[in-house]
């Protein structure tokens, strides 16, 4: 691989970026709802707020405006939430472990299961393992994950009250001098439901992405070649097929981190993790522009960056590719 | 005694519409360097008797009759992990390069070691890399090659790769399954002048199928014509290509270009495909044969001696023995 292709690909991006940045911009200029009536108190005269609109910049032409928010963005400047009062790279800060956290762990436990019991079930097409590995895949695929969610929370944490309902610490935890042990527990223990329901709905596509991978790969001639060799079935079907078809779960995965923060953000929202996805829905029906903005950058930049890293990984694992 | 003698063999394919007799009732026996050669359309069932001999037959094959005799034992009756370790050390396969033939992912001189390996686990890593460098100056590819994955070679050298592959253990029988096809005739030129190097070098057993008559006289000293599961007329390369005698086998002859006979070709007007549900042991060429009479509808076709190495099956015997018909 080579470097020149890795600069071309940052440049790429940084271009693509760009016009993703340009583009939020004037979307959220023309999207309905005041962002003054959200900071400004409605008791204050005319001339305090014609005086905080002026603060705040929007009286100036548009491209100044926009100006602005391109060196604002340069210098990591993201503004002040209006709703909490405190930077917004910040609080973007505090939310992105969180996030990167619950997502990662989900999708990689996934994509391992997944590969390995769609390996199964190929091996075994037709039988009965087949089927009942395929079915069960089909059902977590179509999983409605807000039923899903509310159903595992009402069931686990509520009904049989084995998980707490929300959150990712208990405070009295935190505060007190428990060990690292006894917080690291607390944080799976809260960890686990919102984590059970990624990672089912999950498997089931990667499943089935694998299975009908393998499917495809076994009918391969180097299949056949492998076999006249005299090999073991395990080693055809571990070293021959399952390298091969596991290629297009690997693009799967990247996609799937990809689209973890907004695609998340219904999990996030039920079992209130605190993390960039319920942050965003927080921020777009409180009008917390800024805030709003950043979040949707970052999805844009995390697409772009997990894109990328499929790429490079792919060239890795596939000879046949050079960049 | 025969390096491998084939008696009676017919195998069938489970389809929807019933079994399919792909093979019927054929017998041939392979001797130490005289190569044997299988010709013959597509569909013939050359290959089912190549996949039968690896013990690589699909699932919905079935072996019906007939036995399989290879040093002491009837490979018909090898159960999986027996044939395991017939395939490739006993007997291996040439398989055509132009399929995905090797593993993508993997580099060639691995491939080619893991052959190795399957049967000898215990091989020595010095004597592992002296085996391999001498396999691959055998197939001539440069040493400096043998790192490198399959898409950066050309399609001459996966095919020598997949020679040096099916030598690996040396093998006594090896069966290559239209191995040319697929290149062009200067590379086909050259991989058929190496199989027969190496051929003559080692002395081992090979069955060559083909469908190219051109190919396959080339190389083998005896030859079966096959038609419909069935094995037609089989002599020596001289026999079956200067004195055909089945029509079968005059029609193919007559179909091929040549310089020489650029006048008398004759076009076949022939259906695309044997019927392989008809009764078995009865005449598959019938619908096509222009010799065909009410004899050949109601009796059973009879291998009919021409010398005592030339034969063929037919209901006619004054056909066969009228060379000038």
């Amino acid at each position: 691989m080579r470097l020149q292709y890795i600069l071309a690909k940052f440049i790429e991006i940084a271009v693509i970026f760009f016009v993703i940045l340009t583009m939020l911009f004037f979307l959220f200029r023309l999207s309905p709802g005041d962002p003054i009536s959200k900071v400004v108190d409605p008791m204050l005269t005319p001339e305090d707020m014609a005086h905080m609109i002026s603060q705040m910049g929007l009286d100036k032409p548009l491209w100044e405006q926009y100006v602005i928010y391109l060196k604002n963005f340069v210098t990591g400047n993201f503004g002040v939430s209006f709703h909490y009062g405190e930077p917004v790279s910040r609080i973007i800060g505090e939310r992105l472990g969180w996030t990167i956290l619950l997502f990662t762990t989900a999708t990689f436990l996934a994509a391992l299961a997944g590969v390995w019991l769609g390996k199964v079930a190929a091996w075994n097409k037709g039988k009965r393992m087949d089927n009942v590995m395929s079915i069960s895949a089909l059902v977590c695929y179509t999983l409605f994950i807000p039923w899903f969610a509310l159903l595992l929370l009402w069931i686990m944490g509520f009904k049989v009250g084995l998980f707490p309902l929300g959150g990712v610490l208990s405070p009295e935890l935190w505060v007190g001098d428990s060990s690292t042990l006894v917080k690291l527990l607390d944080l799976i223990h809260h960890m686990v439901l919102p984590l059970l329901t990624l990672f089912i709905i999950n498997l089931g596509s990667y499943l089935l992405l694998m299975r009908s991978s393998m499917l495809s790969v076994l009918k391969e001639d180097y299949i056949i070649t492998a076999r006249a060799k005299g090999l073991s079935e395990k080693v055809i079907r571990d070293k021959h097929a399952a390298k091969n078809a596991a290629l297009p779960v690997i693009t799967s995965v990247g996609l799937s981190l990809a689209f973890s923060i907004n695609g998340g953000a219904l999990t996030e929202q039920i079992f209130t993790w605190p993390g960039i996805g319920r942050e965003l829905i927080f921020a777009v029906s409180n009008n917390d522009y800024p805030l709003a903005q950043a979040c949707f950058l970052l999805i844009a930049l995390v697409v772009l960056v997990a894109n990328l890293i499929v790429d490079l990984l792919y060239a890795w694992l596939d000879p046949r590719i050079t960049y | 005694m025969s390096l491998l003698s084939v008696d009676n063999l017919s195998i069938g394919y489970e389809t929807k519409n019933g079994m399919v007799k792909a093979v019927d009732g054929i017998s041939f026996s392979l001797e130490k360097g005289r190569p044997l050669g299988f010709v013959g359309e597509s569909g013939c069932g050359k290959t089912t008797i190549g996949m039968t001999l690896m013990g690589l037959l699909p699932d919905n094959a079935k072996i019906l009759s007939g036995s399989v005799r290879f040093q002491t034992q009837d490979l018909v009756r090898l159960t999986e992990d027996q044939w395991r370790s017939v395939r490739g050390k006993d007997i291996a396969m040439i398989f055509q390069a132009a399929m995905n033939a090797l593993n993508p992912v993997y580099r060639v001189d691995d491939q080619v070691r893991e052959a190795i390996l399957a049967h000898r686990p215990d091989i020595s890593d010095k004597e592992l890399n002296h085996r391999i460098r001498e396999l691959f100056e055998l197939v001539e590819i440069p040493y400096e090659r043998i790192h490198d994955y399959p898409h950066e070679y050309s399609g001459g050298m996966k095919q020598r790769v997949i020679i040096a592959m099916a030598l690996a253990c040396q093998p006594q029988v090896i069966i290559a399954d239209e191995p040319t096809t697929a290149l062009d005739v200067i590379v086909q030129d050259q991989i058929l002048e190496e199989l027969r190097a190496i051929q003559s070098k080692l002395n081992t057993g090979l069955i060559f199928i083909s469908h190219d008559i051109a190919v396959v006289a080339s190389i083998c000293e005896d030859i079966c014509v096959m038609y419909g599961g069935q094995i037609v007329e089989t002599g020596t390369r001289k026999e079956v290509f200067s004195s055909p005698r089945h029509p079968y086998t005059k029609t193919l002859l007559g179909s091929y270009l040549s310089l020489d006979n650029e006048e008398h070709i004759i076009i076949p007007d022939m259906r695309e495909s044997a019927d392989l549900t008809l009764a078995s042991g009865c005449c598959r060429f019938q619908a096509n044969c222009t010799a065909c009479d009410a004899a050949c509808k109601s009796d059973q076709p009879t291998w009919i001696d021409i010398s005592p190495t030339h034969k063929a099956l037919c209901c006619d015997a004054g056909i066969i023995r009228n060379p000038h018909d």
